[in-house]
């Protein structure tokens, strides 16, 4: 074997490995240049994401609380019997977006890489819209590395679901009770008997939060 | 390369890899569903419990037991008696009139019109009734006797006894009869009317009668001795049966005479009017029960077949494997087959049939129909075609096919229809048991439809489904259901309906949890902890 062969060898070797350090990269953290301040901001923004879409699965999946109260609780999830309206929901993930967010964003982690990163606590205003959920996150970022400063403030994530449709079928669904009209319902619904309640569960299969279908459960008490 | 390449290098990699793992949307949840001879005889002793009784008889007589008389001439006919008794003046007595005797068919030595009376306030505790000697009539210790030194028989045509409780006491353990067979032999024809007073029973067997405790009753025999007519106002509370025999109803016993009872029987028919609560059996297959007074039961038989025009009646129909019954309140006819049972009804509004299967009584169903119907009921392929019919019961096809206002009722009411332009099809399974689809065919119904399938309880008209027991076990024994005018059909499985994107589980479903698991939150509680 010639040492070029020998040399050719090693280096695919590294790069092998280095591609298993990469992939090991990129699915254990967020994906950032550190080199770039727009990567810190990417990783807010996915931070954002992350905590609005488990907001909005786990909110929409509990009745439309992320906080239930009055609930039906199964092994599998806690089920609101009372139906929110648009507004109590915008609020419940404000609450969630602005407990979760400082959670997810791991300052800490840039530091090793030289940057040093301040924040204070984010200012959540979502929208819950027919056709699209938006989250407007106001969370100021400093990021700053040797003399070089930047912040960062504004994020906006936006969801494209169909809410009021999905959420006027929960709704009709939910007045009915005892009785439901047998029609071509543009969206899958499971009616599930479960103790002495009913949960309805509604799923768009046109529209996703994140990798899952819109999906919104509700519970009502049968008699 | 330098290092800049192989980073660009291993960002291509990286975004493949990207790709093999997945991509959003690949965890969809949901899922898709899953998918006249007549025998009367007593049954109810009346010992002692009459205050009007007695009997009597047409023909020449042959009487039995206490009672009897002899008689030495060819023929003696009383063409009337009459007995009674008068509790209030503790009177009694008893009449003849027209008295004579006959020998070879024509009066000869005696013939009187006139009334031949003896009572007890004229001949003291015992009376004695006679036409010179030849002809008594008397009571004595209890007894009632008749004697005559004419003929070998004693005819009487009509006899009217009232009012003898010691006479009945006697004659209540046993019973009087006469043979018309004996009549026709001798004098050709007995034809009489004969009424009756507290007597209990009648036994009426091929011309042979014996009767007891019979209030207010009349009795009419034909030509040849065979009961023609039986009207009663007793109030005696029995049952009735009547079983066929040479001359189509051969016993009539345990009569309920406590109410209007007409009988009435021609040649192959028969003919009844019967007051309510009557039950009996006719023709040794067909049990009936009256309903209300005038029920009317009247049938003919030709061959194995025998139809029965109704009215205010239940009936029973059984046969070795299977028991068929109708209920009418309107006037209804029955096609019945005493092999294969009922073939044929032509239903008043509100009748009511039922199959009643002896060996799985689960697939036992009844049929009401809410207006009036013809139904055929279809067992083999060699039946009649019956063309004209708004329904039919095909245990040959498989199928039961109803047209307009009818409920088809399995332990409890699967199929109802309000809407007179319907046809329900129900496709059942080799068994006849399990129903695989019920297809409903309408102008879009006007009316609702009512049908329910274990828990569920759909209605057409506007088209909803009901869930009043949807936490409850409920069988089902409807798999599909489907209508012309609506596209999506409906299907049950394990308690799982399932229509288009809808799915309803009731509470026994076995695919809950999974569904549940399916919506399951915990992954989405990562910053909740």
């Amino acid at each position: 074997m010639r040492k070029g062969q020998i040399t050719i060898f090693i280096t695919i070797a590294v790069i092998i490995i280095l591609l298993g350090f990469a992939i090991l990269f990129i699915y254990t953290f967020p994906s950032i240049n550190k080199e770039s301040v727009s990567d810190v901001k990417s990783f807010v923004e996915q931070c954002i994401k992350d905590t609005s879409t488990q907001g909005l699965n786990l909110m929409f999946l509990q009745g439309g609380y992320i906080y239930p109260s009055d609930y039906l609780e199964t092994p599998y999830q806690k089920i609101s019997y009372e139906l929110p309206d648009k507004s109590t929901m915008e609020t419940q993930l404000n609450s969630f977006i602005t407990q979760a967010l400082p959670k997810c964003f791991n300052a800490s982690y840039f530091e090793q890489y030289g940057y040093q990163i301040t924040y204070r606590d984010p200012i959540v205003n979502t929208q819950i819209n027919d056709n699209v959920i938006l989250a407007n996150v106001n969370f100021p970022v400093t990021i700053q590395k040797g003399a070089k400063i930047s912040e960062v403030s504004s994020f906006i994530t936006r969801i494209d679901v169909r809410f009021s449709q999905i959420y006027n079928t929960i709704k009709e669904l939910r007045e009915q009770k005892e009785w439901f009209d047998l029609k071509d319902y543009d969206a899958e619904v499971d009616i599930i008997a479960y103790d002495d309640s009913l949960i309805i569960s509604v799923t768009d299969t046109k529209s996703y939060i994140n990798t899952d279908y819109f999906r919104f459960v509700t519970a009502v008490k049968f008699t | 390369m330098n290092k800049k390449e192989v980073l660009v290098f291993l960002v291509i990699i990286l975004l493949s890899t990207i790709s093999v793992f997945g991509a959003p949307g690949d965890s969809a949840p949901g899922g898709s569903g899953e998918s006249s001879t007549i025998d009367l005889s007593q049954t109810n002793d009346a010992s002692g419990t009459a205050s009007q009784n007695t009997a009597f008889t047409a023909g020449p007589v042959t009487a039995t037991g206490e009672g009897a008389y002899s008689a030495t001439s060819d023929e003696l006919l009383i063409q009337h008696l009459y007995t009674y008794q008068d509790t209030s003046t503790s009177t009694e007595g008893a009449d003849m009139q027209d008295v004579r005797t006959r020998r070879d068919g024509s009066d000869t030595e005696m013939s009187s019109t006139s009334v031949f009376r003896g009572n007890s306030e004229t001949t003291g505790s015992t009376f004695e009734v006679n036409d010179a000697g030849r002809t008594r009539l008397y009571k004595s210790a209890g007894e009632y006797n008749l004697e005559s030194d004419y003929g070998a028989a004693v005819r009487v045509d009509q006899t009217f006894v009232t009012g003898y409780n010691n006479f009945f006491a006697n004659l209540n353990q046993r019973s009087m009869s006469w043979s018309s067979s004996e009549s026709v032999d001798d004098r050709g024809t007995p034809e009489a009317e004969l009424n009756f007073q507290g007597t209990s029973a009648i036994i009426f067997n091929n011309g042979e009668m014996a009767f007891r405790q019979l209030d207010g009753t009349t009795a009419r025999t034909d030509e040849i001795g065979r009961l023609k007519y039986l009207k009663t106002s007793s109030t005696t509370d029995n049952n009735i049966m009547i079983i066929p025999g040479p001359t189509i109803i051969t016993r009539l016993e345990n009569i309920d005479f406590g109410k209007i009872v007409e009988l009435e029987f021609q040649g192959s028919q028969t003919k009844l009017i019967l007051d309510k609560d009557i039950t009996g059996n006719l023709n040794s297959l067909i049990n009936f029960r009256t309903l209300d007074s005038n029920a009317i039961l009247n049938s003919y038989k030709i061959g194995k077949q025998i139809t029965i025009t109704t009215e205010k009646t239940e009936l029973e129909f059984p046969t070795f494997n299977f028991l068929e019954s109708f209920r009418t309140n309107g006037k209804s006819r029955i096609v019945f087959n005493d092999e294969d049972g009922i073939e044929y009804i032509e239903a008043a509004k509100d009748s009511i049939y039922t199959y009643h299967d002896k060996n799985t009584p689960e697939k036992s169903f009844t049929l009401k129909f809410n207006q009036d119907f013809k139904l055929r009921v279809r067992k083999s392929v060699a039946e009649p075609a019956y063309s004209e019919y708004d329904g039919m019961v095909d245990f040959v096809d498989k199928n039961i096919i109803l047209k307009g206002k009818t409920t088809y009722t399995r332990e409890t009411d699967i199929y109802t229809s309000e809407d007179k332009d319907t046809i329900a099809v129900l496709s059942m399974d080799d068994d006849f048991n399990n129903i695989n689809e019920i297809s409903i065919e309408s102008l879009g119904p006007a009316e609702p439809i009512h049908t329910r399938a274990g828990p569920f309880y759909i209605r057409e008209a506007p088209r909803q489904l009901y869930i009043p027991d949807i936490f409850t076990t409920q069988s089902n024994i409807i798999d599909a259901y489907k209508t012309n005018w609506y596209p999506i059909d409906i299907n049950f499985m394990n308690n799982l309906l399932t229509q288009g994107n809808m799915r309803i589980y009731a509470i026994n479903n076995p695919r809950i949890n999974s569904v549940l698991d399916s919506l399951s939150t915990e992954r989405y509680k990562t910053y909740l902890k």
